[in-house]
């Protein structure tokens, strides 16, 4: 008789440890079973950090291709076409010529002579208006 | 040299390449002289009015045989120079002289004909075609 209570005892016993285990599982949903390790996989970014997009230039687009590309802070401006000012009265306009103008004169002797003085060859006209 | 020299001007004087110079030859007494005065008293009050009566004298060749003091003022008038200034260097002696010595100055250098043209020594006498000229003066200038 008392062996079988000491039996119904340890049953008794297990049964109450039974139930315990179980109302902590129940209050814990998020546990896990520690059957494994966990492994918790963390993306990590390899691709170098895209870099800031330069000024438009002529050679073709930097920076990160795939990603587009931000409007540039300082816009390209193409320098205008310079054109002439209108000539006014207060605007000197420079003649440019090729060739000086030929400057006529008289020369040491007291000739007159037509030409620029230091051209390369000098021509004599001996002539009489009659 | 009426005949060829605005192309010789046009071609070589107004490129630069060469400078032309009027040397008068009085050969032909009074009418020589007062052209060439007429010219000199021109030139002395506006150059470029110089070239004009060059110009207009040898086109009229003919009227200066019995040209006097009043057609050559007109003609000072003509190509915009003052008539009166004109008419007291015509009546002076400075331009007289000066001309005189630029006819001795000729004869000096062994010129008694004209026209002559001395290109960097070269003598050409008589008129020339402009090929002539050309030739002449594209051998002074090397080419």
């Amino acid at each position: 008789m008392t062996s079988r209570r000491i039996v119904l005892g340890f049953v008794l016993l297990f049964l109450i440890l039974m139930t315990a285990c179980t109302a902590e599982e129940s209050a814990d949903p998020t546990a896990m079973e520690a059957t494994e390790p966990v492994v918790v996989n963390t993306v990590t970014s390899t691709a170098p950090p895209p870099s800031p997009t330069a000024v438009a230039s002529d050679e073709g687009e930097t920076g990160n291709r795939e990603e587009p590309e931000p409007p540039p802070e300082e816009a390209t401006v193409e320098a205008p076409t310079e054109t002439p000012a209108p000539p006014t009265a207060e605007t000197p306009v420079e003649a440019t010529v090729e060739v000086e103008a030929a400057v006529n004169g008289r020369t040491d002797d007291g000739a007159y002579f037509m030409g620029r003085a230091d051209a390369p060859v000098r021509m004599i006209d001996y002539s009489d208006f009659m | 040299m009426l005949g060829t020299q605005p192309q010789v001007i046009e071609t070589y004087v107004e490129t630069g390449q060469m400078q032309l110079v009027f040397w008068p030859v009085l050969n032909y007494g009074e009418p020589s002289f007062n052209a060439t005065l007429a010219a000199e008293c021109v030139g002395r009050q506006d150059v470029e009015a110089f070239w004009e009566l060059h110009r207009i004298l040898f086109e009229n060749q003919s009227e200066l045989w019995g040209a006097g003091r009043d057609y050559y003022v007109q003609a000072a008038q003509q190509v915009g120079v003052d008539g009166e200034a004109f008419g007291a260097c015509f009546d002076g002696e400075e331009a007289r002289d000066h001309v005189q010595v630029l006819d001795e100055t000729r004869q000096a250098r062994g010129i008694f004909s004209q026209p002559v043209f001395d290109i960097e020594g070269q003598l050409l006498h008589g008129s020339q075609s402009f090929e002539t000229f050309a030739e002449v003066i594209d051998g002074a200038l090397g080419e």
